[in-house]
């Protein structure tokens, strides 16, 4: 190759180089990027989408950050009191993707993010999707709650083990409201402190509904 | 090689900061301890002064503060809070809260058996009253002969990102002594550490003592 002929090949692969940094980097930072490595943006809280169905076992596993410090058996025999004071173990939902919703009724963003849950709970049950709410509260707070609304999905309450189920699923601080969905089988592939987004978390259920 | 991290790769991310607050995301926000810090003092003889520092950002609310009285021979009235500013909550509707600081009001007495011996006390004579009345009654302290008060402060607040803390709970163990006023030891939140000083009632011009120590064990940063 001539000497002109190589400083333009030279040239034509420095720019191809760079076109190619350019459209990762403008890939990288573009939303259709951040839903494909599991980052999720919105208004407010923290989300961490651990994975998805592919990965959801190693995810659980994995210690990142407040990242679930859980096993399937330890959320499968957690047991909380529904709201005639009947023990109910999450392990009866081991085959659904479950939504485990923390709140209480001292607590205004989680109240006000319950319509959503009983409307995706309303669109998604049949599907194999299960909600329920665990309340960091008194039975009797919860319950005089429940005659005022129409929440359509299980309510349990434990005043203080909610809170320290909700940390064992990475919520350091205890904070409320705090949301965890768990895979069938037991591996937590999406938390989120604060309030949800409609959309988006009907979206992560949607992807994640069991075959 | 991007669509393989989609199964495989744990992220996260900060949300968008809101405006105006000390936590700009979840992300940022801190232990409970670090946001509502509490010190004690005696405004008088007969009043506890409990004086809430709260970090930027977050707030209290007004009518979930709560006393609980674990000293039968002391009389604990009732809160004594200032107005709050008042905010118009989406679900409780209208509601009083406290920024940057509030100071509460605690009334105290001894109860009603002792209350014969106090009279004719002074200011911080009247305190010394009130421990000498109490220090035949099983609160006596062991080593100084001096009686002492415990109560359980309770809080509760949220951030303005939205999220809520659950209620704060504050242990608070004052000592009367003669003429001396001695907080012995408070707690506050899982795995708190108890503080020993010492407030002589004669120089209440102090900086108050603060209730709420930091927690150790909990990292600043929420996941």
């Amino acid at each position: 190759m001539t000497r002109p002929k190589l400083a333009i090949a030279i040239g034509l692969t420095v720019m191809l180089l760079l076109a190619s940094a350019s459209l990762m980097v403008g890939y990288l930072t573009s939303p259709e990027s951040q839903r494909l490595s599991g980052v999720e943006r919105h208004g407010g809280g923290v989300t961490e989408v651990l994975s998805s169905a592919a990965g959801m076992q190693a995810a659980a596993q994995m210690q990142v950050g407040g990242a679930p410090d859980v096993t399937p058996g330890v959320i499968y025999t957690a047991t909380f009191k529904d709201m005639a004071g009947r023990p109910q173990s999450l392990g009866q939902w081991q085959n659904k993707l479950l939504v485990i919703n923390f709140w209480a009724t001292w607590c205004a963003p989680c109240k006000e993010e319950m319509p959503i849950f009983v409307k995706l709970h309303q669109k998604l049950a049949e599907q194999g999707v299960q909600i329920v709410g665990i309340a960091a509260d008194t039975s009797l707070n919860v319950a005089k709650f429940a005659k005022m609304t129409s929440i359509n999905y299980p309510l349990f309450s434990d005043e203080a083990g909610a809170i320290e189920f909700s940390k064992r699923l990475g919520n350091r601080f205890g904070l409320l409201p705090h949301t965890v969905v768990v895979a069938p089988g037991g591996a937590v592939i999406y938390t989120k402190l604060g309030l949800i987004s409609e959309v988006e978390f009907e979206s992560i259920l949607r992807q994640n509904i069991p075959k | 090689m991007l669509l393989g991290l989609s199964s495989t790769v744990i992220a996260k991310t900060k949300a968008t900061a809101t405006a105006g607050s000390g936590a700009t995301s979840a992300q940022d926000l801190l232990p409970a301890e670090d946001v509502f810090k509490v010190s004690a003092r005696f405004k008088d003889a007969k009043t506890i002064e409990l004086t809430y520092q709260i970090a930027d950002g977050y707030y209290l609310y007004r009518k979930r503060f709560s006393v609980a009285n674990e000293t039968p021979q002391f009389k604990v009235g009732k809160l004594v809070s200032p107005a709050g500013r008042v905010k118009q909550d989406a679900t409780f509707g209208r509601v009083e809260t406290y920024r940057k600081s509030v100071r509460v009001l605690l009334p105290i007495t001894s109860s009603d058996k002792d209350k014969g011996k106090d009279k004719g006390s002074g200011s911080a004579a009247g305190v010394a009253g009130v421990a000498g009345a109490a220090t035949a009654t099983s609160s006596t302290h062991a080593d100084t002969g001096n009686s002492t008060v415990k109560l359980k402060i309770t809080s509760q607040g949220c951030a303005d990102v939205g999220v809520c803390y659950p209620p704060l709970q504050h242990d608070l163990t004052l000592l009367f002594g003669s003429g001396d006023l001695v907080m012995l030891s408070s707690t506050s939140g899982i795995g708190a550490t108890p503080i020993a000083q010492t407030l002589s009632s004669s120089d209440r011009s102090r900086p108050a003592l603060p209730v709420s120590p930091s927690v150790a064990d909990l990292i600043k940063k929420t996941p």
